[in-house]
């Protein structure tokens, strides 16, 4: 038997050699390879967050090529400037139409926009509510024009506005509806009626 | 008494010495200090800055910003990473509620409380990406980190679940995604931001009650909230450093 007086040293060695080695593979596997180690996070993870896709497109994605700013579809189509010119100037067109990745996709029109036509549209923003800023157009039936007009909060609120300029009169007039008479300082150069 | 042994014991203690010193220089070599000494910043200062602000003045409560979120984002049914509170302050105590995180507008308080009240006003909540962010110094995989533009993040193939940041935040933002079983959060719209729009919430809000922008740009609403320097943040006594101004806000709101 001639088992060398250092052989307990080299099984350590061995035993170390295994232990450093296995550290550095289970450590190189479970580090991602982006690493980032002096802010301590996945440097690609914030490339694959950019790749979200987008649902809301705000009111810059409705003009376009032939979409809600063209003179072709003017006379049929709701324009950006429309609603640009009413007191409904800051709001989005998604406010009231829904997102635009259910009406556009791919640059493609996939679907007809959301049309609703509920009085509970408008007072989901107008219904008269203590906790809103005074200075907020609230539904008030002791309101001038609506106590002259004995509207009530279920009367349809588009009889008598227009949702893309509320201060402006509805479109389509029925003869049969109290409307407020223009008076020729009120009727302005396009001719339609303002409130 | 010099035999060899001591000797060697000597020589031992002096290479121990060496070679510690040798591996402390070795470690502080890349530090920011030493790199700051030597002229050898690797990065940059950040391009952006990011800040976002709500004007309680003008929230009207109408749950758009909330809508918007849950859509943008595909946020479960149930959970919100915005949503609007109501407070209701009357002499007899503070009343605060958020049906369904306010996604659906509000209803009319009692008449009674109406009457009693003394201040009411809507409060929309948000991610605060703080600067010095409690969630982020509690995730033990490093799953959650503050971008150099000022986003607070959740890298969602690396969180465990372990909802440490849940516990973490002062503001209650952070919630485990029943779907996802991750941490979820306001990202303030990352991926929005980095293709040059607005935040969801921000796009919608007809009021301009939120608004997002860059401190770096001189002419940036935001910047020029920060400027005239009448803003609060919630909490500020955690220390967070919280990157959402918040105007008009009052003391009850926490
Ligand atoms: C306040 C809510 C509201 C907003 C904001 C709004 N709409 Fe509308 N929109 C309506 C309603 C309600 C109708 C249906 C009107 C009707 O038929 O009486 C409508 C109808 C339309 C129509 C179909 C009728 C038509 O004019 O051909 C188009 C197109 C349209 N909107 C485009 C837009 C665009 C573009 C924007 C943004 C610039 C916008 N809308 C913003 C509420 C809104
Ligand atoms: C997303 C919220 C929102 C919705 C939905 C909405 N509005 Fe408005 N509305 C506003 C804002 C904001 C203003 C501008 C208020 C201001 O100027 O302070 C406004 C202004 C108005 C005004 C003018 C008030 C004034 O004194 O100038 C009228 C009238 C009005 N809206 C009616 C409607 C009607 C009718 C509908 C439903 C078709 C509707 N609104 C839907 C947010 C909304
Ligand atoms: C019969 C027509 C009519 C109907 C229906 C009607 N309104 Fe009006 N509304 C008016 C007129 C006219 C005014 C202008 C009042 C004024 O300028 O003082 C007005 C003013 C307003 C204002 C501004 C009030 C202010 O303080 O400046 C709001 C907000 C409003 N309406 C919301 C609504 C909502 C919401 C509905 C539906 C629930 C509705 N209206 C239904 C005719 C109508």
């Amino acid at each position: 038997m001639n088992i060398s007086p250092r052989s307990h040293i080299y099984r350590l060695i061995v035993l170390l050699v295994i232990v450093v080695v296995g550290f550095v593979a289970v450590r190189g596997l479970a580090i991602p390879s982006s690493w980032d180690s002096e802010n301590f996070y996945r440097l690609d993870s914030l490339e694959e967050l950019k790749l979200q896709p987008m649902h809301l497109g705000g009111n810059e994605s409705c003009g376009g090529a032939s979409c809600h700013d063209q003179e072709r579809v003017a006379k049929h189509k709701t324009q950006l400037a429309t609603v640009g010119r009413g007191s409904h100037k800051g709001l989005a067109c998604e406010n009231c139409h829904g997102p635009l990745s259910a009406h556009v996709s791919d640059d493609k029109k996939v679907a007809s926009a959301v049309i609703d036509r509920e009085n509970k549209l408008c007072l989901n923003c107008h219904a008269q509510l203590v906790s809103r800023p005074k200075d907020f157009p609230q539904f008030d039936t002791e309101a001038n024009g609506h106590w002259y007009f004995d509207v009530e909060i279920t009367k349809p609120c588009l009889d008598c506005h227009s949702p893309h300029n509320p201060r402006q009169m509805a479109a389509k007039k029925d003869k049969s509806k109290k409307q407020p008479k223009a008076t020729s300082e009120q009727t302005s150069t396009n001719g339609e009626v303002q409130l | 008494m010099t035999s060899p042994s001591s000797n060697a014991r000597r020589v031992f203690l002096q290479k121990l010495l060496a070679g510690s010193a040798a591996a402390g220089l070795f470690m502080v070599y890349r530090h920011p200090v030493v790199a700051a000494l030597t002229g050898d910043d690797g990065d940059k200062a950040p391009d952006h800055d990011f800040a976002f602000v709500v004007d309680i003045n003008r929230c009207i409560g109408c749950g758009q910003c909330v809508r918007a979120c849950n859509v943008e984002n595909n946020v479960p049914e149930g959970q919100f990473r915005t949503w609007i509170e109501r407070y209701v302050v009357t002499p007899s105590g503070v009343h605060i509620d958020s049906p369904q995180g306010g996604m659906n507008g509000f209803d009319e308080v009692d008449e009674s409380l109406a009457e009693e009240a003394l201040n009411t006003f809507f409060v929309p909540k948000l991610c605060n990406h703080c600067a010095e962010a409690p969630c982020i110094q509690v995730c033990p995989v490093g799953a959650t980190y503050r971008s150099p533009e000022g986003f607070v993040l959740v890298d969602s193939e690396h969180c465990i679940g372990c909802s440490y940041c849940v516990q973490a935040c002062p503001y209650g933002v952070r919630f485990i995604n029943h779907e996802k079983r991750i941490a979820d959060k306001c990202t303030w719209c990352y991926h929005r931001v980095s293709k040059g729009k607005l935040p969801a919430c921000v796009t919608v809000c007809p009021t301009q009650a939120r608004l997002f922008g860059d401190l770096n740009d001189p002419n940036s609403a935001v910047a020029k909230v920060r400027q005239a320097d009448n803003w609060d943040v919630l909490k500020p006594e955690a220390h967070t450093e919280s990157m959402c101004l918040y105007l008009g806000l009052q003391r009850v709101v926490v």
